[in-house]
């Protein structure tokens, strides 16, 4: 029995070892280290270390960094920085919170909620935060949590191979990656297009637990850290939104970990303000931005 | 719950324990094997549990019955193969035959005759084996058991309660009846096979399904040659689904002082299709052949009755797997090539291992095993596909031309490799107790190539969660 006991963290720190000496080769299939990516999360956690003054912080998935541009809310006075990701669920949010909350000091923290993120697995933008943020142990749990093979052996790999080599410390992110264009401040501007609306098929969101704890966590942390919070669902093309056949019950659920907000606007027009189903356009990003700033950022940031 | 699911992985080393914990007591420890095994099977469903409990009821009952009410002995004999067969048809067959009388005389009209159940999982295995149990008190090879929750840990057994093997009452039960002893080469061998198994599915099976989906799933847009590589991996994915399974199941059955019969023994290394049939699902295999083909009068009577009882056999081997004609047609399939053999008695030529005493095989062999794969191959074209229609369309379409689908395109890069990797390792231990039995003798050598067999696992495995596929039978 003695033998068994000992044979299981060999075999663990053997398997950690040739993850971390081969991780490299792409030879692995399970290791899948990338840096740099569309959302630009790499520059992002390094700008918002100089970043000063911030009135709002945003976090979310690719709704929040295609969606809050800095340059609009700078004109009415708000200074913001966007901590969106790709995908990001709340397992990553709580990762984000926890390291870089302290450090940007915002007056005021929004979380964009998505009803296709509550759902989401978590796997993919657990890959992209692992490759692409310095590593601490929060990353750990995140990983765990996934319960996916894939971010834990790539967590292994990134985790060392981040805290060590010199490239993670001197990689430099290009500003133009395809049509996407990075704004300081964490925006993602994407060259102008329109989109061609097409039919849904109807759909229910079944948000899963994991991801509603690790909300819960969010929002309990901000609250420990007094810190201001609201949840924000941007807006949709119509024939995305009503293909959700519970979007009201989502929004209801949304409210139970705090001041839930879906502040749609009537003159948004599916194929002249989006880009595709879910995303404005930066025709549509200007208009919402400047409808949101007005009516609902300006006024709580006055209250506070 | 899932073999490769976190929630086993929890669950495995808490029962393990709490097993040995109650070594001193064996009423206790039977009786914990089976709540646990309740608990895994209530896992997916907890109204399957009702099922099984009434299943392991009746057995139990009818044994009992058989020993005290000698004159009535077929009474209790086939009022359980009725009761037990009844419930199989009803929730496995009753659909499929309800549909194709609606298809024959009512135009497919089918929705006031259909009972839309849930196929409980594993039931087609656990019957068998309940029933196994009734035949054998009544035929007078084992006495009742008097020992109730001996027999519903018989039946109910976790490690191969969903998908076997087949256990027969003579050498399963009287394991649950005795007290068990820790033995902890038995428990490292039981690891072994474990590892061995979890290899074959999560990164052999899963890795083949990825491309056997995607084919299968849209036939007409790939040509011949895909069409081809395709059916050879879905080979290799029901191997390695399957027998992985039974060795993870074997393997764990070991950990608790219990030996399961060996389920497969290398079928691919088979030289003719006598011999695939010796050595793929054998615990199902066996038992047709001693409950249904034997008492048919076997082999042992005239030509014609010979045809018939190998026709029997087989389409009722087809059908065992489920409620599709393809499964009979793949029964037929296998019995038209089975039929040659037995007809010219050849069909016991090869009962020893492929080349025996040596190393490698000659040629002949060679082609022998080509041969034999390849028409098994042929086979599993038909089991897979989900109608005839679709089957004649797929091996149709291996004859023409179309788009490539290469093996080394992104997710598939490494089945080569491991499909190489299990074959090799499969051959040098094709005379082993198992197919991951034979082990250097010097513990770094040894323990280096489980922890590297570990990294392959973690570093190749298929990361989503994909069920074994004989669970639906």
């Amino acid at each position: 029995m003695r033998n068994i006991i000992l044979f299981l963290p060999l075999a663990l720190l053997f398997t950690l070892l040739l993850i971390c000496l081969l991780g490299g080769t792409k030879g692995l299939r399970n290791v899948t280290y990338h840096l740099g990516h569309e959302d630009h999360l790499y520059t992002k956690v390094h700008e918002c270390l100089e970043v000063q003054d911030i009135d709002v912080l945003f976090f979310g998935s690719s709704h929040a960094y295609r969606t809050f541009d800095p340059r609009v809310f700078a004109e009415r006075g708000v200074r913001i920085f966007n901590m969106g990701s790709s995908m990001q669920t709340p397992l990553q949010t709580e990762v984000l919170i926890r390291n870089y909350l302290d450090t940007i000091k915002p007056r005021l923290v929004v979380i964009e909620v998505h009803p296709d993120v509550m759902p989401h697995d978590g796997v993919e933008p657990a890959i992209y935060q692992l490759c692409n943020v310095p590593p601490t142990w929060d990353m750990v749990p995140m990983a765990l949590r996934t319960r996916n093979m894939r971010v834990v052996a790539t967590a292994a790999y990134a985790l060392v191979h981040n805290s060590l080599s010199s490239e993670f410390r001197h990689f430099s992110e290009p500003v133009e990656v395809g049509k996407d264009h990075y704004v300081a401040g964490g925006y993602v501007e994407q060259e102008m297009d329109c989109y061609s609306p097409e039919p849904h098929q109807p759909k229910s969101i079944e948000s899963r637990g994991v991801q509603k704890r690790a909300l819960r966590r969010c929002v309990e942390l901000l609250e420990r850290k007094g810190v201001p919070y609201i949840l924000l669902e941007v807006p949709d093309t119509k024939a995305l939104l009503s293909s959700y056949d519970n979007i009201a019950y989502f929004q209801e659920d949304m409210n139970d970990y705090g001041r839930f907000y879906f502040k749609d606007m009537e003159v948004l027009d599916d194929s002249l303000h989006f880009f595709n189903e879910d995303h404005l356009n930066q025709r549509g990003v200007e208009l919402y931005d400047a409808y949101i700033c007005d009516s609902l950022i300006v006024p709580i940031l006055n209250n506070l | 719950m899932l073999f490769n699911s976190l929630q086993f992985a929890l669950f495995l080393p808490v029962v393990f324990l709490v097993y040995w914990l109650l070594r001193r007591t064996l009423r206790w420890q039977n009786l914990f094997v089976v709540a646990v095994s309740y608990l895994f099977y209530g896992w997916w469903n907890p109204l399957f549990l009702l099922l099984i409990a009434f299943t392991s009821l009746c057995s139990y009952l009818s044994g009992l019955g058989l020993e005290r009410y000698g004159r009535h002995r077929k009474w209790f004999l086939w009022g359980n193969v009725v009761v037990n067969l009844l419930v199989l048809g009803v929730f496995k067959y009753y659909d499929f035959f309800a549909q194709s009388f609606a298809d024959v005389f009512l135009g497919g009209q089918a929705d006031g005759l259909l009972l839309h159940l849930v196929l409980p999982v594993g039931i087609s295995f656990y019957t068998f084996q309940a029933l196994s149990y009734t035949i054998d008190v009544y035929r007078g090879t084992i006495k009742a058991t008097r020992d109730g929750v001996a027999f519903f840990a018989y039946v109910s057994f976790f490690p191969q309660l969903v998908a076997g093997p087949i256990e027969r009452a003579s050498s399963l039960l009287p394991q649950f009846e005795g007290r068990r002893s820790f033995d902890y080469a038995l428990a490292v061998d039981g690891l072994r096979q474990m590892l061995w198994g979890f290899f074959k599915k999560l990164v052999v099976a899963d890795g083949c399904a990825l491309y056997v989906d995607r084919v299968f799933g849209d036939p007409a847009a790939f040509g011949g040659g895909t069409l081809a590589l395709a059916a050879v991996l879905f080979s290799f994915q029901i191997y390695g689904d399957f027998s992985g399974y039974s060795d993870i199941a074997i393997g764990t059955a070991k950990l608790f002082g219990i030996r399961l019969r060996r389920n497969f023994n290398v079928p691919y290394f088979s030289r003719d299709i006598a011999e695939f049939w010796r050595r793929w699902h054998i615990s199902l295999t066996t038992w047709f052949r001693d409950y249904v083909y034997i008492p048919m009068g076997g082999s042992r009577v005239g030509r014609g009755r010979v045809i018939v009882n190998t026709l029997v056999i087989f389409l009722i081997s087809g059908f065992w797997h489920g409620a599709n004609w393809t499964f009979l047609a793949w029964g037929l399939f296998h019995a038209l090539l089975f039929l040659p053999l037995i007809l010219l008695h050849r069909n016991r030529r090869y009962r020893d291992t492929v080349a025996e005493g040596r190393r490698l095989p000659n040629l002949r062999e060679v082609g022998q095993m080509l041969l034999t794969f390849l028409l098994a191959t042929v086979g599993w074209i038909i089991f897979r596909s989900p109608s005839i229609g679709f089957a004649f369309s797929y091996l149709g379409g291996l004859f023409q031309q179309g788009a490539h689908l290469s093996l080394l395109a992104n997710d598939y890069f490494f089945l080569p490799a491991a499909l190489l990797l299990m074959l090799v390792v499969e051959w040098f231990n094709r005379n082993g107790e198992h197919e991951f039995a034979r082990h250097p003798r010097h513990r770094v050598v040894r323990w280096l190539g489980y922890m590297l067999l570990i990294f392959i696992v973690v570093c190749y495995m298929q990361t989503s969660e994909m069920p074994f596929i004989y669970f639906q039978f």
